[in-house]
């Protein structure tokens, strides 16, 4: 991001409410910052025209440049979902979350990069340049939502928009070094969203900061009890596999913002399997067309097969499970917390050699582990916020997952802004303006 | 054995993944219109042992549903979820 811009969508408003910026100027900045950065980091599947003449100080996001992932409906255009630069579609209209932001003025520069059909845990694409990371290319891009991650931490937009059905946003943020919101399951309008599962997709979003995602929520969310009081967290880490530096790093985190450990065994497995079985049989029925015809990508095709032999009792066993569990969980994991604090990274960032289908390199435990524990939050409909906590030995961001119950999302972004505020200052733990 | 019955004794460990898939599996991916090679039913296979043993390590099992009553189940299982999150509000 160009330095001249200010790092945080505060801070732009004030920039441009102060006048230190005419809203032509903040136009012409951020069309550049994001121009520069698709050709560096090929996260941007198509641009869109964007005009911006005044600021508006009653629109909480007025001049704000943001893009999001390819998945949702735009006017007169149909997303192209990783499988192509998507279509003109006249008549449609943009989805309503996507509205929501633009009638709070934000600016949307284009559609995103993203895992064919949204459904892989990393942001690699047969038929579409796969997105760079912006912490070093030889590093792989989380999936699916990988070029929203792509555009925040290179610095091209202050948030986007992005969809997790098994971690689609928190990876993608986990392996960039950005935060993402998975928002409580049915919080947000999926209206002109292109369903995987329709059970688990939740819409999320990416950025910079909590202070970001936080002015993004606020406009998505007005109705969630903004004001948070005084929060307890607990943690979760007995039991999870991770690696001794991974450990090393969070758990002293953990210990630091979370005063008791919660015993979690059997709640996470059980959720983590139904949450498989829920995606495969989904996967099988919403993409039975494309795998028949054999147009589906590897992943697609190896989970919706898998689908279709699962038998649709089963299926809705699970869903009829899901509230049983909830209420179980919320009793163990917030008996006295408002918050949990959980695993989401179990390893060291991998090199895109190492998680990329096809590779010599490949270890398809490296790639499970993307999305170890991911699903459980999706079966149980919660909210998580994915956050980088600290650095590992080669200075690469190392992430955890702050978990809470149904729409408690200020709830987590609170907490988040505690940790961030304290390890890592205002600015967050990866601020890449500079790059 | 019906089909039903079938889906629920592979469940339980009285059906083996071979039978399943002969009782169940394959006509139903057939009716579909998918066939699979030899490797791609190897692997379907090795990742439908794989489900149904976490199944049943975390005690998943699942009733026999009344007969045409399935669709009220989805529906009735997605509402009570919803009020379930609802409730958190």
């Amino acid at each position: 991001m160009s330095p001249q811009l200010p790092n945080t969508i505060e801070g732009l408003r004030a920039a441009l409410a102060g006048g230190q910026f005419s809203a032509q100027e903040v136009l012409r900045l951020q069309a550049d910052r994001f121009a520069s950065g698709a050709q560096r980091t090929l996260s941007v599947t198509h641009d869109l025209t964007v005009q911006y003449t005044s600021f508006d100080a009653d629109k909480p996001l007025s001049g704000v440049a943001l893009a999001h992932k390819d998945i949702f409906n735009l006017q007169d255009r149909a997303p192209g979902l990783g499988r192509n630069h998507g279509s003109c579609a006249s008549g449609l209209a943009s989805a309503a979350v996507i509205e929501c932001l633009s009638q709070a003025g934000a600016l949307n520069f284009g559609a995103l990069a993203m895992a064919e059909d949204a459904c892989a845990a990393t942001g690699q694409t047969a038929r579409l340049p796969t997105p760079l990371n912006p912490l070093d290319p030889a590093l792989a891009v989380g999936g699916s939502s990988s070029g929203s991650a792509v555009a925040v931490a290179s610095g091209m937009v202050y948030a986007s928009l992005g969809t997790d059905t098994a971690g689609s946003v928190r990876i993608p943020a986990m392996t960039c070094g950005v935060m993402g919101l998975k928002t409580t399951h049915g919080l947000l309008d999926r209206r002109g969203m292109t369903l995987l599962s329709p059970s688990l997709d939740s819409v999320g979003v990416l950025a910079r900061s909590v202070q970001d995602l936080e002015a993004v929520m606020r406009v998505l969310a007005p109705g969630l009890r903004w004001s948070v009081g005084r929060l307890r967290a607990d943690y979760w880490l007995e039991g999870a596999e991770l690696a001794a530096e991974v450990f090393e790093v969070i758990e002293p985190v953990m210990r630091r913002f979370g005063q008791s450990a919660v015993d979690l065994s059997g709640h996470e497995p059980r959720a983590s399997v139904l949450q498989q079985l829920l995606m495969a049989y989904e996967v099988g029925q919403s993409q039975r067309e494309r795998i028949v015809q054999k147009i589906a990508c590897q992943q697609v095709a190896s989970l919706g097969t898998l689908g279709l032999s699962i038998a649709k009792q089963w299926w809705v066993e699970a869903l009829r499970q899901r509230a049983a569990h909830l209420d179980a969980f919320v009793d163990v994991a917030f008996a006295d917390a408002d918050v949990l604090m959980a695993p989401l990274q179990v390893d060291l960032l991998p090199q895109a050699s190492e998680v990329y289908l096809g590779q010599a390199n490949f270890k398809a435990a490296k790639l499970l582990g993307l999305h170890r524990y991911c699903g459980w939050v999706n079966y149980l409909g919660l909210p998580s916020l994915a956050m980088p906590v600290g650095l590992d030995k080669r200075g690469l961001p190392i992430s955890i997952q702050l978990v809470g119950k149904p729409f408690c999302e200020p709830e987590l972004l609170a907490l988040g802004a505690q940790i961030q505020r304290e390890m890592h200052g205002e600015q967050g733990i990866m601020p890449v303006l500079s790059k | 054995m019906t089909i039903s019955n079938s889906q629920t004794a592979f469940l339980r460990g009285e059906l083996d993944v071979e039978q399943y898939w002969l009782e169940y599996v394959q006509p139903q991916l057939e009716s579909a219109g998918v066939f699979l090679g030899q490797d791609q039913q190897a692997r379907i296979l090795k990742q439908l042992t794989r489900l149904v043993a976490s199944l049943r390590e975390v005690g998943f099992v699942a009733k026999d549903p009344a007969h045409g009553l399935e669709h009220q189940g989805v529906e009735a299982a997605n509402q009570l979820f919803d009020a379930c999150l609802a409730k958190y509000r």
